[in-house]
């Protein structure tokens, strides 16, 4: 089966379902709460969703792992499509596309469908506050959920916002970037 | 262009303006078919107006104090129109209509006519009032229209609160700040302009 039809199997058959505004309230309400706690200091609350995803990837790879039961892939470009064809379509249900790969195989853009669950209702509050929509990104937990799901199967990654719609982009566009591969470390004593 | 009754005239081709509420004053003239639909404004739960917004007013080359007289009516036909909703006839009547109909979530009711404006009122579940102005040359083919344009305006404004940096606060003191995004005035205005009749 292609992945693209395990992905879709999964989501239909495996996956426990939440509704979807509830989610997206929910989400909101931590980005506005985060907003009001750090006094608008948006690089902070990029950080904190940062760190949050992070903590969230460490964990959720293992769900992953136990419900798609994918092997090692061989090289990035595989690692990609299965983050894009079964990772966000069994959690977030949709799917990104990936493009502009660089020339090294090690960097490409995911480009994340509209509607996006996350986002759905907000509207950046640029009369409020203009620097909001140039320090702000939104969706910035899930960089941090790729981070951290990836260290978990050695791969050491930089995930970052390029493209937002709620900013004005016309996409919302985010670059994933292999810095290496982590080789396991034979503790200290054995050999 | 034409109404679809027969038994109503056809009415003239009118020049539609939308202004928003009063600190903004953008104003866009356009040759479209016509709309009935006057106003919309909307009140909250506790009788505090949320936002109004008012359309066919006459194109940008008239004096803009009959622009301002006739925005200015609408604002006191809304004030009007709370008093209606909450008068015991009024009550007692929507009370009345949700027995005979099945849906008694969705009482659209003609609170009053004057100056040529019928005005409708709907009350949601949650207090919300929205009142919608028509003009009084259109004739009501379909209750059920008139109630879906109730309910899409509902629905817009349900959007703009669902997002998390609007600042729905019942503390605050300037309601105004929840619905006067521009964002909200393109949606209303959206749905006034697609309104089938």
């Amino acid at each position: 089966m292609s992945r693209k039809a395990v992905g879709d199997d999964i989501w239909k058959n495996n996956v426990e379902k939440i509704n979807s505004e509830l989610f997206t309230l929910t989400y909101g309400s931590v980005v506005a709460q985060l907003c009001r706690d750090f006094n608008n200091n948006y690089h902070e609350v990029n950080n904190q969703l940062d760190k949050m995803g992070y903590n969230i990837g460490l964990r959720l790879i293992e769900e992953f792992l136990a419900k798609t039961g994918v092997r090692r892939c061989q090289t990035f470009k595989e690692t990609s499509e299965v983050i894009s064809k079964l990772g966000f379509k069994i959690f977030l249900n949709i799917q990104p596309t990936i493009e502009n790969w660089s020339a090294d195989g090690k960097s490409c853009s995911l480009i994340l469908p509209e509607p996006n669950p996350l986002t759905e209702f907000v509207e950046l509050p640029i009369t409020a506050d203009d620097k909001i929509a140039k320090e702000l990104w939104y969706s910035q937990i899930l960089c941090g959920v790729l981070r951290g799901a990836l260290q978990m199967v050695q791969l050491d990654c930089d995930v970052q916002f390029v493209k937002d719609v709620l900013r004005g982009d016309d996409r919302t566009e985010l670059r994933l970037k292999l810095n290496k591969i982590l080789k396991d470390e034979v503790p200290a004593g054995e050999d | 262009m034409t109404a679809p009754a027969a038994t109503s005239n056809t009415p003239p081709l009118k020049q539609t303006t939308s202004e928003t509420s009063v600190s903004q004053a953008s104003q866009v003239a356009t040759k479209t078919p016509f709309n009935p639909i006057q106003f919309v404004s909307i009140i909250s739960r506790t009788d505090k107006p949320l936002y109004i917004q008012s359309f066919g007013i006459d194109d940008t080359s008239t004096d803009t104090t009959e622009n301002a007289n006739k925005f200015l009516k609408y604002n006191f036909l809304s004030h009007m129109a709370l008093d209606i909703f909450t008068s015991p006839e009024s009550l007692s009547l929507r009370g009345g209509q949700s027995q005979t109909q099945q849906q008694t979530d969705a009482n659209v009711v003609l609170l009053f006519i004057q100056d040529q404006v019928m005005v409708y009122g709907y009350e949601t579940n949650n207090g919300l009032k929205i009142i919608v102005g028509l003009d009084q040359s259109f004739v009501i083919q379909d209750q059920r229209i008139l109630r879906q344009l109730f309910l899409d305006i509902h629905k817009c404004y349900l959007r703009t609160i669902f997002n998390p940096f609007s600042k729905v606060n019942d503390e605050e003191d300037d309601d105004d700040s929840v619905l006067s995004t521009p964002t909200f005035d393109k949606n209303i205005k959206k749905i006034v302009d697609g309104w089938t009749r």
